[in-house]
């Protein structure tokens, strides 16, 4: 082998090195998911897919029933702090469907579950519900009313950045929650019902 | 129209306007005891709930479904003996139906108004009173013009598409007004709640394309108004507030138009300008 042979060997093994590298970073890359700063979508922001709470709390307005069971009443309790937009939206609706702490009364179906929470870029959150905000709700317009827009409150008022919320049931668009009120529309916060 | 044939029609009517009002079908009416309200001609009675939808469970074995039928029955012969007015039930029976189905049943009806009957439900026992809702403007609707028609592709002449999501827009005024008659007439003989005229995004209403209101007759969670509402008397003069709270909104209605109207119609202005389709035959 001349020396000229093998210093154009060398070259192309670096090359090839560098190839090698570079194609294993974007490989690690796709697999870790996008960067931070990407523009998220919704199903990248699914809340199978949050990272773990951290260990911070913050002070959130949750809404329960009023003493007259017509209106909403907005009681601050501590939530877990969530280390993106998502998380938080998603603790607060938990925080917003757990049991009342005495003396409130809260306004959602006992055991009534949270399956997925979506943020989307345009300020829509999509919040779906399990099927037991259907099948234990008493019904009632009013009843209705309030239990929707606990959920619709609780986010509009603690994350700015919601402008709208849409709510499903079991995955699925629904007519509405108890036989009233309209949820296949987008709604938005009515602290008109807040006493 | 039997419901259920309503509903199969549904898919081909639904958001059709057609502007033919002297093609109206000639209901048989019922003799005719009072005077005969001339701007109205049909009224749709919606009994809420139905079937497997029991709607709320109250004290005392009270179930929502049955006390809206019971009522709605009461509401149409009152209106039939006293107006001489058709009035079209949605539901004759205990069956179910889906909420837009039933607005469609007042559209291809033809009616004039369209009133959904229900008993409230809390979960606080005190909560008590009657309330009334009309559909609550979200952004499309506060954007469309008071008391125009939503326009819509024309298919043929005289026959224009409306969205049904829109279908309620141009008639909401008409329909806070009505709401409004209805807690004014029972007034002194029907128990209110603390607000008793509401509005709210109400899916029976939305495709609902004239003036339409969601009654909650009273709270079944609260013991004593359930006992209440169980009575023939209770019932009874609900309906009669019902007829004259129909009464008042025709009169109303038909009152000559004030440019100085303010811009939410109550009870004591008048609620469409010349013009618009209303009660008009």
């Amino acid at each position: 082998m001349t020396r000229r042979t093998a210093v154009a060997v060398a070259l192309l093994a670096l090359v090839a090195a560098a190839v090698v590298t570079i194609g294993l970073l974007r490989l690690t890359r796709f697999f870790e998911g996008p960067e931070s700063d990407a523009a998220p979508t919704a199903e990248a922001l699914a809340s199978s897919d949050a990272p773990a709470p951290t260990e911070g709390r913050i002070t959130a307005q949750i809404f329960y029933a009023s003493a007259d069971g017509e209106h909403l009443v907005a009681v601050e309790r501590e939530v877990p702090l969530g280390a993106t937009p998502l998380e938080q939206a998603r603790r607060i609706v938990e925080a917003q469907l757990a049991p009342a702490p005495a003396p409130q009364l809260s306004v959602i179906p006992p055991a009534t579950t949270l399956r997925a929470c979506f943020l989307t870029d345009n300020g829509r959150a999509i919040v779906d519900l399990g099927p037991e905000v259907r099948t234990a709700h008493p019904g009632g317009t009013t009843n209705e009313l309030l239990t929707v827009y606990a959920i619709v409150n609780a986010l509009g008022v603690n994350l700015p950045a919601v402008t709208g919320v849409q709510l499903l049931v079991d995955g699925e668009p629904v007519e509405s929650v108890a036989g009233h009120v309209d949820v296949r529309r987008v709604l938005r916060k009515r602290l008109d019902l807040v006493q | 129209m039997s419901p259920s044939r309503a509903f199969a029609l549904a898919p081909l009517v639904v958001g059709l306007v057609a502007s033919l009002a002297d093609q109206r079908v000639t209901p048989a009416l019922p003799p005719v005891v009072g005077p005969p309200a001339d701007d109205l001609r049909t009224i749709v009675i919606d009994p809420g709930h139905g079937g497997e939808d029991a709607g709320v469970r109250g004290a005392g074995d009270t179930v929502e479904k049955t006390l809206a039928l019971d009522l709605a029955r009461r509401v149409k012969t009152a209106i039939e003996a006293r107006l001489g007015v058709r009035v079209v039930l949605t539901r004759e029976d205990d069956r179910a139906m889906g909420l837009d189905a039933r607005a469609a049943i007042a559209n291809n009806s033809h009616a004039d108004l369209f009133i959904s009957l229900h008993a409230n439900g809390s979960v606080r026992p005190a909560a008590v009173g009657a309330e009334i809702y009309s559909l609550s403007p979200d952004g499309r609707a506060a954007a469309a013009p008071p008391g125009a028609a939503d326009a819509g592709p024309v298919l043929a002449p005289g026959v224009e598409l409306v969205p049904w999501e829109r279908a309620q827009t141009p008639r909401l005024l008409e329909s806070a007004a009505l709401a409004a008659a209805i807690a004014e007439a029972g007034r002194g003989t029907i128990t209110f709640g603390v607000n008793p005229v509401r509005q709210a995004p109400l899916r029976v209403l939305v495709g609902a394309m004239m003036p339409a209101v969601l009654v909650e007759a009273g709270y079944l969670t609260n013991a004593d108004e359930a006992a209440r509402l169980a009575t023939d008397e209770y019932t009874n003069a609900f309906a009669r507030a019902l007829v004259d709270a129909v009464v008042r909104f025709r009169d109303r209605a038909s009152a000559p138009y004030a440019p100085a109207a303010p811009a939410m119609a109550t009870p004591s202005s008048p609620i469409r300008p010349p013009g618009a389709r209303g009660l008009d035959p």
